[in-house]
């Protein structure tokens, strides 16, 4: 297992190191014209949703490309799997740690500007959890916020695996299709039917609506309670569940 | 040495009365080195196992001796036990099949001999 | 002496039975053919043995250990398939670096020194290789990875003859030197036949020869001369193929030839490819 996870790790860090350096080169940039220009305001927003997209696309390519290899080189794909866990944790603990600095310098930045600028991934999470930032002090704040980065990379990370993992599995002539609904689905079919069988009268709507009020009731994320620890759990458990689909996936694949 | 690999013959039995030509010509002078297991079987393409089938065959007639660590060599009055050999093997390998041959074609006995005298003033 | 067993694999497809029963041995130092026709199943057995296609049922040991998923036992094994499962973009150079991470025996001097022999580009990616170069840099890999068994997918498959007279001439020096088990795939069977040690014959999916070369070749004969004399000689004989020439007859019979043959016939020894072909042509 370790030698898959040397060349694992290799492959991954050189494309960190690139994503590093570039946010780093971005936020500093645009910090520095917003400091040095008082009147031009510039906000870099939604970059923190950088770390999992990288984290998210990063998962995909590294699993076909790698499984293959894996596989001619005499790599059991179970070993193949645990590698590609502590790979990935890895890298989300990295994007994590990104995203400290990242939100360190935004902070660094609010004390010469009056604008804040959100430019790190916890601190649009915060956003859904304002009695926690406010009630808690700076370093459990920073702590709950890399971990909260952290999890949720790993759950798009782990989605990322999973979607990956599927189109291996599926007979090559499925494969195309797969790639075009997927997208497709997640973003224009399954908001439309939720919004649509959320919204309109009839019997979809009497199972929806308690299903619906369940969830809440839930407090899944922990959102109505004020606590992202909550959040916390339910995204390790879903990264878990669908870990382990994946390695389920993982064990039928076969290679030729 | 040629190798008829499509032919009648075992290849290792090839090999061996290949040697058995060379040691008779000289090409593989007495006490000298032949070529190695590895240089016969990447020569013809033939499996090592094959080639070392068809040396042993002369190893165990002490035609050739192998020196370990060194190689394998002609073997001090090869020549002779050879020539022994083939000659009373010359019957049943030339004689037989010639005499067979000549009677398909109806070629008297006399006639042979004739043509045999005739081969040998040439 | 370490042994791979294969016992009682089958592999079924959707529609088609790809292997049925398949038991074989493969031994330590002995250089295997698998032959068999295009779908008889080589390519999908040793697919199976090297952990790539699962065996619907059966299993795959070495030495008493189950070879499936199991990186350990695998790591003894190398399988120069058909196909290229190299990373996009990966050069040659990077991938005979990376085999040696991934096989610690892995020769890397030898590797240079065949890719050298062969003219394989080394900086070129291997998806940008010709076909025939891509089978060149797979049984290069093969030839340096130093593991006991070495499985190789026709690996002359697109090769010109120089390549192919080549690849032998490497392999049986490589064999000589140090020996260790290939088992190889080919339809190229006369070039082959005079390097393989024990021949397995695949047929749909079954196996129907499993045995040294030498009795495989010694079980049967070929007869020929005039056609009624061959006629009336095959009597109650079991004759796998005939092949006609206005009144002259060959016949390829199994077993041992008659003391006394017909006058006018010669007995002469079997081919493996001819061979081959009487055994697998449809019944």
């Amino acid at each position: 297992m370790k030698k898959i996870m040397k060349y694992q790790l290799r492959d991954m860090l050189i494309g960190y190191a690139v994503y590093a350096a570039v946010m780093i080169l971005l936020t500093a940039v645009t910090i520095s014209v917003s400091v040095i220009n008082s009147n031009i305001n510039l906000s870099v927003n939604g970059n923190g949703f950088s770390s999992v997209i990288f984290c998210f696309a990063g998962a995909i390519a590294m699993y076909k490309e790698q499984c293959q290899l894996a596989i001619q080189n005499s790599i059991s794909r179970k070993d193949f799997f645990r590698s590609s866990f502590y790979v990935i944790t890895i890298l989300c603990l990295l994007c994590a740690f990104i995203d400290l600095v990242l939100r360190g310098i935004s902070l660094g930045a609010a004390l010469f500007s009056a604008e804040t600028v959100n430019f790190d991934l916890s601190s649009f999470i915060f956003l859904f959890y304002p009695d926690f930032l406010e009630r808690s002090s700076a370093a459990t704040v920073t702590i709950a916020g890399f971990f909260i980065s952290f999890l949720t990379c790993m759950l798009f990370a782990v989605l990322g695996f999973l979607i990956a993992g599927i189109y291996c599995r599926i007979p090559k002539k499925f494969r195309t299709f797969y790639c075009i609904a997927l997208p497709v689905l997640f973003c224009g079919l399954t908001p439309a039917v939720s919004a649509f069988v959320l919204f309109s009268p009839g019997p979809l709507h009497n199972v929806m609506e308690p299903l619906v009020n369940l969830i809440l009731f839930l407090d899944l994320m922990g959102t109505a309670s004020g606590s992202p620890f909550r959040g916390m759990l339910t995204f390790t458990v879903l990264s878990l569940f669908m870990g382990w689909i994946c390695y389920r996936i993982l064990k039928k694949t076969e290679i030729a | 040495m040629k190798l008829d690999l499509d032919q009648e013959k075992p290849i290792f039995i090839q090999i061996a009365e290949g040697i058995e030509d060379g040691i008779l010509t000289g090409a593989f002078p007495e006490e000298s080195q032949i070529p190695s297991i590895t240089e016969f079987s990447v020569n013809y393409k033939i499996n090592p196992a094959t080639a070392l089938k068809g040396i042993n065959l002369l190893v165990d007639e002490a035609v050739i001796f192998k020196k370990r660590g060194v190689g394998m060599f002609v073997a001090q009055g090869a020549v002779s036990k050879l020539k022994r050999k083939r000659q009373d093997q010359f019957y049943d390998n030339y004689v037989s099949r010639l005499v067979e041959e000549a009677k398909r074609l109806g070629i008297t006995s006399d006639e042979i001999i004739a043509m045999i005298e005739r081969g040998f003033v040439q | 002496m370490s042994t791979i067993e294969v016992t009682d694999v089958s592999k079924s497809f959707k529609d088609t039975q790809a292997l049925s029963h398949v038991n074989l041995q493969f031994k330590e130092n002995t250089i295997y053919g698998l032959l068999g026709r295009n779908g008889a199943g080589k390519t999908t057995l040793l697919n199976i043995i090297n952990n790539r296609l699962f065996a619907t049922s059966g299993t795959v040991t070495l030495d008493g250990d189950r070879l499936t998923e199991n990186t350990r036992a695998l790591s003894c094994c190398f399988l120069a398939g058909g196909s290229n499962l190299y990373p996009e973009g990966m050069k040659v150079k990077q991938a005979l670096k990376w085999s040696q991470e991934f096989y610690p025996d892995f020769d890397m001097d030898y590797a240079k020194e065949l890719c050298k022999m062969f003219d394989l580009p080394v900086k070129k990616k291997i998806k940008d290789l010709s076909t025939g170069y891509q089978s060149v840099f797979r049984n290069i890999v093969a030839l340096s990875v130093n593991v006991r068994f070495v499985f190789l997918d026709e690996p002359v498959l697109g090769l010109d003859a120089n390549h192919r007279d080549l690849f032998y001439r490497v392999l049986i020096e490589k064999y000589a030197e140090h020996p260790f088990t290939a088992v190889i795939s080919t339809h190229l069977i006369e070039e082959a036949a005079n390097i393989i040690e024990w021949v397995i014959v695949l047929k749909k999916g079954e196996i129907i020869r499993n045995e040294p070369i030498e009795s495989l070749l010694d079980s049967g004969y070929c007869i020929s001369g005039p056609g009624t004399f061959i006629d009336s000689y095959l009597e109650g004989k079991e004759v796998i193929g005939t092949d006609t020439l206005g009144g002259l007859k060959t016949a390829y019979v199994m077993g041992v030839p008659d003391p006394q043959l017909p006058a006018g016939t010669e007995v002469s020894r079997m081919n493996l490819q001819k061979l081959f072909i009487r055994l697998t042509e449809a019944a």
